[in-house]
């Protein structure tokens, strides 16, 4: 049931694959060395995510779609495509088993404190599975439902919050030197990486000729809602709290009031949030399962969904156990596995296209 | 409790079709059960088990959720709120027929003293007027 998905509908997946953890786990990473200048880390991390998507869309318009390792393997060697393949897949356990953490982490915290995360990793991966089983045109379909639904819940958190909006938080603007900017802006700039899913989505493209606006489309989405959720944030409680908040951007909900009877909205917004974090798993999944299937060239991948998940609740269980060792990868770790196969294996990618064309031109004026 | 049960009872009225009043019977049921014991982490997973069981149905190879998802804005014109039956020149794409126009254009009607005149444009109604 793997139909081709449109340019629009690829756009509104990549928001859902980095909004909805980056909105959780970002604000604080940020505000540590930006303050009320992480605007401008976003900003800078736009630019490089921008960059990456261009580089991105350039390896799936050479390849037009056809799937990523093997388009590696007939420009370099099958050998080079399975190694590729093991350790892309090793990267895309470990990310999945992350935000499969970072989602039964903020449920535990937030909504169901006493259940035990055993049973809610058991609940969500089942759940995930039977929608990467649907495939990727449905989980698609539901994420454009989902997107649709920022159109009642963006008015609502701006007028709930107008009154607590105070301009003077944001102030002394430019105060932090550009390392200290640079710094904040490292860990989004991992998120919005993450736009190098679409390596792996590109034969599920109607159109893989428009990887690059598809990435770009996203990322500009992705790039506006965090911006408007860190400016509100800091305008109602100022960069200090900020700091040391959990999760800054749902207290700022939680005190949004209309009038005098609509208030104690967070449940609502956590029920969203809840939503799009599963579509950004089955997303992942679905991601790893293709990688997987790359990678071993299975004709179909359904019987293998199951295992790859419990590989990843494993994973989820025992190696992350900790949350403070999470924050510590995503603080500081994430940049550098992020930078390596999001960035660099795309770039190479390009770069090996570029070489084989040289090459193959060589070998036509020698003829 | 009260306002909520309430509100669900007045929402049932939204739902015409008995077929599918029974069905959502059934699933109410089981969102009851899954609410009672996860709360509304809960209802939101069976909401989206529900949603992707329905994005991935297809009906003779139309997208059940057509044309909300995936989403086909022309062929918005009777989801949401319904333009004028005149306005609805075009059949929504599907694989089932090949006529893809409903009906002739410019059926909206006129006042008396046009139709009286109608501009060439206009078809002329057709098994009406003195014999």
């Amino acid at each position: 049931m793997n139909g081709k998905i449109g340019t629009t509908q690829a756009a509104m997946l990549v928001v859902n694959t980095i909004l909805p953890t980056a909105t959780v786990v970002l604000p604080i990473i940020i505000s540590t060395y930006a303050e009320q200048d992480a605007p401008l880390a976003i900003i800078m991390s736009t630019a490089a995510g921008l960059l990456i998507a261009w580089i991105v869309g350039a390896v799936i318009q050479n390849s037009n779609g056809a799937p990523f390792l093997e388009w590696v393997g007939e420009k370099s060697s099958p050998v080079v495509a399975v190694i590729l393949g093991l350790l892309m897949l090793q990267f895309y356990l470990d990310t999945t088993a992350t935000i499969l953490r970072e989602f039964v982490n903020f449920v535990k915290d937030n909504v169901l404190i006493n259940t035990p995360v055993t049973v809610l990793v058991i609940l969500i991966l089942f759940i995930t599975i039977y929608m990467v089983r649907q495939g990727l045109e449905a989980i698609a379909r539901v994420n454009s439902l989902v997107i649709l639904l920022y159109l009642f819940f963006v008015p609502l958190y701006l007028f709930g919050l107008y009154n607590d909006l105070n301009v003077h938080h944001l102030l002394p603007m430019f105060d932090h030197n550009l390392a200290e900017i640079t710094l904040a802006s490292l860990t989004p700039t991992a998120w919005m990486s993450e736009v190098a899913v679409l390596l792996f989505l590109a034969p599920y493209l109607q159109y893989p000729q428009r990887a690059k606006i598809i990435g770009w489309t996203g990322l500009l989405f992705v790039s506006a809602l965090m911006m408007f959720s860190l400016i509100t944030a800091l305008m109602v409680f100022g960069p200090e709290f900020i700091k040391l908040s959990s999760y800054p951007g749902f207290a700022t909900i939680s005190i949004l009031r209309i009038g005098r009877f609509i208030e104690k909205l967070d449940i609502l917004f956590i029920s969203y949030w809840v939503l799009s974090i599963y579509l950004k798993f089955a997303i992942f999944l679905f991601v790893t399962v293709e990688c997987f299937k790359q990678t071993f060239r299975v004709s179909s991948s359904r019987p293998f969904i199951g295992a790859l998940g419990l590989i990843i609740a494993l994973e989820c269980l025992f190696s992350w156990k900790s949350s403070a060792k999470l924050n510590v990868y995503n603080e500081e770790g994430r940049f550098v596995v992020f930078f390596l196969f999001n960035v660099l294996v795309p770039l190479g990618a390009v770069l090996l296209n570029r070489l084989h064309k040289a090459r193959s031109k060589r070998k036509g004026l020698e003829t | 409790m009260v306002i909520v049960v309430s509100f669900t009872a007045i929402s049932n009225f939204v739902i015409p079709s008995l077929a599918i009043a029974n069905s959502i019977r059934l699933i109410r049921f089981v969102m009851m059960f899954i609410a009672a014991s996860l709360g509304l982490f809960g209802i939101m997973s069976f909401l989206m088990v529900l949603l992707i069981h329905m994005a991935g149905l297809r009906s003779f190879g139309v997208p059940y959720l057509s044309p909300v998802a995936p989403m086909i804005p022309r062929y918005l014109k009777d989801i949401f709120i319904r333009v004028p039956l005149w306005s609805m020149n075009m059949r929504p794409k599907t694989n089932l027929g090949k006529e893809t126009r409903r009906q002739a254009p410019n059926q909206k009607p006129q006042p008396v003293e046009n139709a009286a005149n109608p501009s060439p444009a206009q078809p002329k109604p057709q098994g009406e007027g003195p014999a």
